[in-house]
């Protein structure tokens, strides 16, 4: 799952440099940078929600444990 | 902990993260001059500066007045232009000398009007020597700028090649703050552990961590955006970046070793020991060896802070505020972490 | 206290001459290093020179101090504890590290010397470098080598926690070696890497402070 996720991640990034390369660096400058601002909240977000992500898978599992056992396992 | 399950952190945190956010984001910067053309220009000779504001308004504005000018010494426009309300064409009859005193060669643009208020784009234009003697009747004047006016209201500080980008002084440097709180807090709940060898403890310390992690890594993906758009590269080898990337590497290696641990109780005594170390490897990281190096950070040279420069009076209204609400938010999130394991633990 | 330390250090030193053959060890390593650098760059410029010289005796010091603990596990461990406390046992650790750090820095600066010449100038400012080196990696890195040693696979965690964590002492003493590239006595040099100095004795202290603090809660359990 985790390497699907990595894999993805890196080609998203490698796309997003080529568009870069090509005219986002225009989109990126225009009104006064203010897209940098937008991007930065962005990752932010997206970094938080990962967290969120990780934290639900983790307490899916202690539930999952509980309902076969009746206790949880370590 | 007696505020351990009480809303009202939390709430604070949260108001004050809505309020930094909007009104990092909505408060306009103050008016500013992009660029002005040509780059260069001749002593002797009139020179046409085509100016391009930002967040200003040159339509509506009287008053209209500009300057070149070189240390204490200017020369007012001649003849001011007005296109729209950010381009406006300024006309300089150029003195054939340079004041005598002076070596310098780029004068500060300055422009005034009472709308826009005051706004300056330093070094300008380059000023070349003339090749022919001309008898140009312009001087330079001592203090002739004078009665300038100020735009009111709540604005940002215009940086030129930053321009709306200093808003990410709220949102990649808070970053920062807020991981050493969460670490601050790591590096508390370990030595509570040793002290009394209580398991809740170390769940606590690496909730915090892992928190303080994603912060960290937070903070260095953000300024790569932000470095990419002002200087050029995500990741310029600036000290700095290397020793908050260092830092995080030690704080990674913290949850390697708990990874290699099986017993718990060993576990929890090890990474306690290794946190408190941790903490304490990260300051001269952070606060010796950047002084060491030159760095494309402000207030380098020695200084982990902001010169005033980087940070008004009105910035740090947003500042702080948003420094706190990460902090309370972070505190939270790892709380549930913790709450988490202490369940699976109880029920184990 | 210091009768300890030094019955400590007498045994800790007895015990390396039993296995002279691991010091033995240690040194041929480094002069491998040596030849496999030479013979990979012909010419090495003065701040290369400086920075592969540090990072040989980082990987010695690794070694070096991994191994004065890999001796010491199970019940010999607890034969230990009944005799003397954590502190001792550390600052005799710290001791007795810092010297075979200090001889293997010395001989590796010799060697180096030998092979490739100097492009040192001042050797007295060096040599305090290498002195403040040799006590800031012995002392950040027998604190993690007792962690190291008590986790699984502790060649790798002692990297992966040890590396990091040494940097700072690694750039203060990279920049300090840089001024002594420069001609001059032993003062001027010195002024001009005074805030090295101080920085590496900053940190030197700072770690020491926080490892004789730390180091008895590994040692029991």
């Amino acid at each position: 799952m985790t390497k699907r996720y990595i894999i993805t991640a890196v080609f998203l990034a490698f796309q997003m440099q080529v568009f870069a390369q090509q005219e986002q660096a225009d989109f990126m400058r225009s009104t006064g940078k203010i897209y940098v601002v937008v991007a930065v909240i962005l990752v932010i977000l997206l970094g938080l929600f990962f967290y969120l992500i990780r934290m639900d898978k983790n307490l899916t599992k202690l539930e999952n444990q509980i309902k076969k056992n009746g206790r949880a396992k370590k | 902990m007696k505020h351990f399950k009480q809303w009202w952190w939390k709430i604070t945190g949260i108001l004050l993260l809505i309020y930094g956010f909007t009104f990092g984001m909505l408060i306009p910067l103050k008016p500013g001059i992009v660029t002005a053309e040509p780059f260069t220009a001749t002593l002797g000779q009139p020179l046409q500066l085509n100016v391009q504001g930002y967040n200003t308004y040159y339509t509506t504005a009287a008053d209209f007045r500009a300057w070149l000018k070189l240390d204490s010494f200017s020369i007012a426009a001649s003849n001011i232009e007005v296109q729209s309300d950010q381009q406006v064409s300024l006309t300089f009859n150029l003195p054939e000398n340079l004041p005598s005193t002076i070596e310098e060669r780029s004068p500060n643009l300055i422009i005034d009007n009472n709308v826009d208020g005051t706004h300056l784009l330093p070094s300008a234009v380059y000023l070349n020597d003339s090749k022919d003697t001309l008898m140009a009747q312009e001087q330079w004047d001592l203090n002739a700028i004078s009665s300038l006016n100020k735009k009111s209201g709540i604005y940002f500080p215009y940086r030129n090649t930053l321009y709306e980008t200093i808003r990410n002084t709220y949102f990649h440097v808070s970053l920062w703050f807020a991981m050493m709180f969460l670490f601050i807090g790591a590096f508390v709940q370990s030595i509570k552990y040793l002290s009394g060898k209580q398991l809740e403890r170390d769940y606590k310390a690496s909730s915090l961590t892992s928190m303080g992690v994603l912060f960290g890594i937070l903070g260095l993906l953000t300024g790569a955006v932000w470095a990419k758009h002002t200087w050029g590269a995500y990741w310029s080898w600036d000290i700095k970046q290397n020793m908050t990337a260092i830092s995080l590497l030690i704080y990674l290696a913290y949850f390697v070793l708990r990874a290699s641990i099986p017993d718990v109780d060993k576990k929890a005594r090890l990474s306690a020991v290794y946190n408190i170390f941790a903490f304490v490897a990260i300051i001269p990281l952070i606060y010796v060896i950047p002084r060491l190096f030159s760095s494309l950070h402000p207030g380098n040279g020695g200084n982990p802070a902001f010169g005033s420069q980087d940070l008004d009076n009105t910035m740090r209204l947003i500042f702080y505020p948003i420094i706190i609400g990460w902090t309370l938010i972070g505190f939270w999130i790892a709380q549930l972490n913790y709450r988490m394991k202490r369940l699976g633990k109880k029920l184990y | 206290m210091l009768k300890n330390i030094v019955h400590l250090l007498k045994y800790e030193f007895k015990r390396e001459l039993r296995q002279a053959h691991a010091l033995g060890g240690l040194l041929l390593y480094v002069l491998s290093t040596l030849f496999i650098i030479f013979i990979s760059f012909a010419n090495v410029s003065g701040p290369v020179w400086i920075i592969l010289y540090w990072i040989i005796v980082l990987f010695a010091a690794v070694n070096a101090i991994l191994r004065s603990f890999s001796n010491e596990m199970g019940n010999r461990r607890l034969y230990y504890f009944s005799l003397v406390n954590g502190t001792e046992l550390y600052v005799a650790k710290v001791i007795y590290n810092f010297i075979i750090l200090g001889v293997l820095s010395v001989l590796n600066f010799i060697a180096f010397a030998a092979i490739s010449g100097s492009p040192i100038l001042n050797i007295p400012v060096f040599l305090l470098g290498i002195g403040l080196g040799s006590l800031g990696l012995s002392m950040a890195l027998t604190l993690i080598a007792g962690i190291a040693s008590q986790s699984t696979n502790n060649g790798t965690m002692m990297t992966i926690l040890g590396f990091p964590v040494i940097i700072p002492i690694l750039l203060s003493l990279v920049h300090l070696s840089a001024f002594t590239l420069q001609t001059g006595t032993f003062s001027t040099v010195g002024t001009e890497a005074y805030g090295d100095i101080m920085s590496l004795l900053g940190i030197i202290g700072l770690l020491f402070a926080v490892s004789v603090f730390l180091f008895p809660f590994l040692w029991k359990n």
